[in-house]
């Protein structure tokens, strides 16, 4: 076990110094083809050669390689893993702030965006699976397939646009007319995030962001889990005399859960995309919105740091997707 | 618009206040101090709250706040009306001498005195701090001093990054304090509109506390204005600043507290002004139409002409574009109704001119060619020599979806009229600013412009001036950089502004670029407030309003 784990980390080590590296790479890239954002401090003012080099200078984007394009600037690369080992992620362009802290305040808004809709979508598989196996071919199953695949049909964005600009402006009218303008409730539905409300105001677009995907995951749980109805140990829990709920929960949605696991692993790199929009339109400052504004502004630092710390994540979640296998399935032993 | 919300903006306002500021504060009719409540208000990003580098609508919004200036720009005429001094005053418009009045203090207890002003001044213009504002120093004498000439190009230990000297000094020798509460002023040149820059956040004062910590400042100024922040500012979370009690300026609030809630990149605050949790909103271009149509939001609305200008410009350092009677040719060729009926009427009016009315000295109507005249467009054209068959032109925008709108109506207009064909080339921002500082955009470009101060010279001097290589338009002109001397040598502002109104009679007459629309603002408030009012110099988009003057409904 132990061995394996440390495979894995050198893996991984592996894997994040190629995303640094591409990264910065593109955007070097970015830079040299869009132009040096180091003049949009300037704006519509025609900035004096000097001064221009004062504030590239300033942004470490003096560097003559960003004017070749194509170098992959090897220099600021090295500097910046001198840095980021050194613990500084940079500053970004406007503003100068610390992309460490700007960072720290996006994390957990997405990692609570998260946490809502990856407990919905499991929730929501698990209980439709579940009753879809149960229901074989019978009405119930088709109801779930067309229902699943009826929601998820629905683009995420186009969820959230309908809720925020159609549905939450006129419900939180309501509420607040009922509970008062300042209980919780009256915060729950509102259009957009709020960071006096940062639990209440995100509940929703986890929810609907969590529908995302739906489909595809029932349809994993009802087939892992027919799977098992006609496997040998469960005709022999049968045979033991078990009752039928202790077989179903222990033997049943168990040894099932494996492929649902993996799922998870993979849907969690899903729903960050999804995470870039629903952020957007719901406006909540997390991972998504830092990046997609940081991508529009050629904020470097914020661009290639979000990149590894999404890629650490990505990482670590199969790494504990794989180890969880073990938990799991009593068969599975690393070595 | 760039230029609006990251670069100028710079608002100031006082409405009511030109007998606040001649020293009564008696705010007949809305309820003197005793008004109160909270205010909540919706702001963008804000990148940093230190005056010496508050270029940028949003900053300013907040620091004219939390700060009183020497002048304030009345929220009626626009014009400077002193605040923090008792006057400002100059007998040959190179030296200014400026009397502060006694008794104000910053919120930690500092004097705001002569000393104040000065080093904040200092700080600012001193190069290697690299402020943001720092340019606007540069008609004090001794700035020269202080932001020398990067070395020659073979004293570089890299021969792709300038080097510059130590400064030779650290003070502006220009600015002096004579005693406790006068400054005194000595500029390079005669600027008879040197008061009408004052109300900017280049020129407000700096507590001793403030500059000694300035990573403190920077998200909790110590201001000297009737709001004080209840603690540090975050650009995430926003902040709330408080009625200061012991305020003893001219323009104090009325309200107890405001609320500022940030609305950061794409989003905006309209469905939260819908809700009721933002009283004050300007919605974007997709849900203005809606509004507007609403009559129970119409009745709660503030709309009054903007200060932003928006051109196509030429490249007359092309070969092509030489030609005056062809530049006139495409201006009069452009329908600025029909194109303002493709982005929304009440967004903007048509330009007739290159100052927008609501500027000190503009309005002056001064473009000969922006009266829309299909016949007269083609007889220009024809004087220029024709348009060489098949050709198209190129029309060169910062990419963004109320640009592409626009510029599409004037190119159709412009091909309708002329028969001539367009190409639209977008641009990311930087890479636009880029191709047009270093000339090589390849046709008619988008040029907008905001105005750093209340005064027709800012929309000529910074857009116009500098000579050939250093505006975007390739203009340069002896006759135009003469008549804007003479103007800044004037001995009065008033004998100056229409010095100023000559000049820009040769830009029209020139014609480096067409102008196309000013703008409108238009901001929707709440059932919650009354008082809404908008500064005609300096208002931020998104939803902005004089928090001096704004009350809340009992």
């Amino acid at each position: 076990m132990g061995r394996y784990v440390i495979r894995r980390l050198l893996q991984a080590l592996l894997t994040l110094g190629l995303v640094l590296f591409l990264m910065h790479w593109l955007m070097a890239l970015s830079v040299q083809v869009r132009g040096n954002p180091a003049r949009l401090f300037f704006g519509d003012r025609t900035p004096n050669a000097a001064a221009l080099a004062q504030v590239e200078a300033m942004y470490n984007l003096d560097n003559p390689c960003y004017e070749r394009t194509g170098d992959p600037c090897i220099a600021p690369f090295i500097e910046r893993l001198q840095a980021y080992a050194a613990g500084d992620f940079g500053t970004t362009l406007r503003g100068n702030r610390d992309v460490g802290e700007l960072l720290a305040i996006s994390i957990p808004n997405t990692l609570r965006l998260f946490a809502f809709s990856i407990v919905t979508l499991v929730v929501l598989a698990m209980v439709f699976g579940s009753w879809a196996a149960r229901h074989r071919n019978r009405f119930q199953d088709h109801f779930v397939r067309g229902g699943t695949i009826l929601v998820d049909s629905v683009p995420v964005f186009l969820i959230m646009l309908i809720y925020s600009s159609l549905i939450a402006v006129p419900l939180t009218r309501w509420v607040r007319g009922i509970f008062g303008g300042d209980s919780a409730i009256g915060q729950l539905f509102r259009p957009t995030y709020d960071v006096d409300h940062p639990w209440m105001t995100i509940i929703i677009p986890g929810l609907l962001l969590g529908t995302a995907g739906l489909a595809s995951m029932t349809r994993l749980v009802r087939a892992s889990q027919l799977e098992n109805y006609h496997a040998d140990f469960v005709r022999t829990a049968h045979a033991k005399g078990l009752s039928r709920r202790r077989v179903a929960n222990v033997h049943i949605v168990r040894n099932s859960l494996i492929p649902v696991v993996t799922a998870i692993g993979y849907n969690f790199a899903f729903i960050l995309t999804g995470a870039v929009v629903t952020e957007g339109i719901m406006q909540i400052p997390g991972m998504g919105q830092l990046l997609w504004n940081a991508l529009l502004g050629t904020e470097v630092s914020i661009v290639i740091t979000s990149f590894v710390v999404i890629a650490v994540v990505v990482l670590a979640v199969n790494l504990v997707v794989d180890l969880m296998y073990a938990l799991l399935d009593p068969r599975i032993r690393y070595a | 618009m760039k230029r609006i919300r990251t670069a100028a903006a710079v608002c100031a306002a006082a409405a009511l206040a030109l007998t606040a500021c001649t020293g009564d504060p008696n705010d007949v009719g809305d309820g003197g101090g005793d008004g109160g409540g909270t205010v909540d208000m919706q702001i963008g990003e804000v990148p940093t709250l230190v005056v010496s580098d508050c270029d940028d609508s949003e900053c300013y919004r907040i620091v004219k706040n939390i700060y009183d200036g020497l002048v304030y720009y009345d929220n009626e005429t626009g014009e400077p009306i002193n605040l923090v001094a008792e006057a400002i005053t100059s007998e040959d418009n190179q030296t200014w001498t400026i009397t502060i009045k006694e008794g104000l203090q910053f919120q930690n207890g500092e004097p705001v005195d002569a000393e104040a002003f000065i080093r904040s001044w200092n700080n600012t213009a001193y190069g290697p701090n690299v402020a943001g504002l720092n340019y606007f120093f540069g008609r004090f004498q001794g700035y020269a001093e202080m932001n020398p000439a990067p070395l020659p190009e073979d004293q570089w230990a890299d021969p792709e990054v300038p080097e510059f000297p130590e400064p030779e000094a650290d003070t502006l020798s220009g600015v002096t304090a004579i005693d406790d509460l006068t400054i005194e002023v000595k500029l390079t040149q005669q600027f008879s509109g040197f008061a009408t820059m004052l109300g900017y956040a280049a020129f407000l004062p700096m507590a001793e506390e403030c500059l000694a910590d300035l990573e403190a400042c920077m998200w909790n100024p110590i201001g000297n204005g009737p709001f004080m922040l209840e603690g540090e500012y975050d650009p995430e979370a926003g902040a709330s600043a408080v009625r200061w009690e012991d305020y003893e300026g001219g323009m104090p609030a009325k309200i107890d507290k405001v609320n500022w809630h940030p609305y950061l990149g794409e989003s905006d605050c309209w469905n939260d002004f819908k809700t009721g949790d933002i009283d004050v909103c300007s919605p974007r271009a997709a849900d203005f139409e809606t509004a507007m149509a609403d009559p129970e939001l119409t009745e709660r609305l503030v709309s009054q002409p903007g200060t932003t200008f928006t051109a196509l410009g030429f490249p007359l350092w092309m070969e092509e574009w030489q030609d005056v009677n062809l530049r006139r040719a495409f201006s009069t060729a452009i329908d600025r109704e029909a194109v303002l009926t493709v982005i929304g009427q009440a967004r903007g009016v048509p330009a007739d001119g290159f100052i927008p009315e609501s500027i000190f000295g503009g309005g002056t109507g001064s473009c000969e060619y922006c009266e829309y005249d299909p016949e007269e467009a083609k007889r220009l054209l024809e004087e220029a020599g024709g348009w060489p068959e098949g050709e198209v032109f190129e029309l060169w925008y910062n990419e963004s979806a109320d640009n592409q709108t626009l510029f599409r109506a004037v190119g159709d207009s412009i091909k309708e009229t002329l028969g001539i064909e367009y190409e639209l080339v977008p641009l990311d921002w930087p890479e636009f600013l880029t191709a047009r500082d270093e000339h090589t955009v390849e046709g008619p470009f988008r040029y907008a412009w905001g105005p750093d101060y209340n005064l027709n010279e800012n929309f000529l001097t910074p857009v116009y001036g500098g000579g050939e290589a250093m505006n975007v338009f390739g203009y340069a002109s002896p006759e135009f950089d003469a008549a804007i001397l003479a103007a800044d040598q004037a001995p009065t502002l008033e004998e100056a502004v229409p010095l100023y109104a000559e000049a820009e009679k040769l830009i029209a007459d020139a014609m480096p670029a067409a102008p196309v629309l000013y703008s409108s603002d238009n901001v929707f408030y709440s059932e919650d407030v009354e008082n809404v009012v908008l500064n005609p110099i300096y208002v931020a988009p998104g939803g902005d309003c004089e928090l001096r003057e704004i009350t809340v409904v009992q």
